[in-house]
């Protein structure tokens, strides 16, 4: 009778130690990291990782989720305007195993705002804000750079060609 | 006296121009074929030149 009662003792106690948990930190990881990661390229995977205050994983609870994409810059567009600037993502997802992961294929080149709150029961009002740079696959700048020296080139060969008949009436006198 | 060259056939023109005529004739195709090349929103241009503008990082596709 005292061992049950005890046993009873042991995983109500453990329970609650568990509601009290609380997220006091959230850490950020991708696979794979953020500086491979291009956009419309390969699925990134965005760990979450929730802990407590004696930095254990946080066992059970939910993440608020908003993804923003990047600001508009003023000089040069992405392939993609219309995402620019707007919410991605807004969802809440449940914590397991202290940790909120999804895959995420990021559509253009920049800096997103990734918010992260916890919510739900055990929501302690914890709240990040996580910065992450997403850069352009390096063969679009090669194109850029290609078709710019194409167009220039093009350009000075027109220029030559319409310019030659006066060029050589001027060398005639 | 104004030099004058051949323009087309049976037609001359002053060289100044035959030049005038020839380099706006170019600059205006040239606008044309980069308009329907990066900027053009017609479906069938559009997904015939999808890739390429995506490839080229800066030009807006959508």
């Amino acid at each position: 009778m005292i061992k049950a009662a005890l046993f009873l003792w042991v995983i109500l106690s453990l329970a609650a130690a568990d509601v009290r948990a609380e997220i006091a930190d959230i850490k950020l990881k991708t696979v794979p990291e953020l500086s491979e990661a291009r956009p419309s390229f390969e699925p990134v995977k965005i760990i979450l990782d929730l802990l407590d205050s004696g930095s254990n994983p946080v066992s059970a609870g939910r993440l608020r989720i908003r993804l923003s994409a990047p600001a508009p810059s003023g000089l040069f567009s992405t392939d993609f305007p219309r995402v620019e600037g707007t919410l991605l993502l807004e969802m809440t997802l449940p914590v397991l195993q202290g940790r909120v992961e999804w895959d995420y294929v990021f559509p253009i080149r920049g800096i997103y705002r990734l918010e992260v709150e916890s919510a739900g029961e055990q929501a302690s009002g914890v709240k990040k804000v996580f910065e992450l740079t997403v850069k352009e696959q390096r063969y679009k700048f090669l194109f850029l750079a290609t078709f710019l020296a194409v167009l220039f080139l093009f350009g000075f060969i027109a220029g030559r060609f319409f310019t030659g008949a006066r060029r050589k009436s001027e060398d005639r006198r | 006296m104004e030099k004058t060259v051949g323009f087309a056939r049976g037609v001359a023109v002053p060289e100044y121009l035959s030049f005038l005529i020839k380099s706006w004739f170019f600059l205006l195709s040239s606008a044309v074929i980069l308009y329907l090349l990066l900027a053009a929103t017609y479906p069938p241009i559009h997904d015939t030149v999808h890739h390429f503008r995506h490839s080229l990082a800066i030009v807006p596709c959508h």
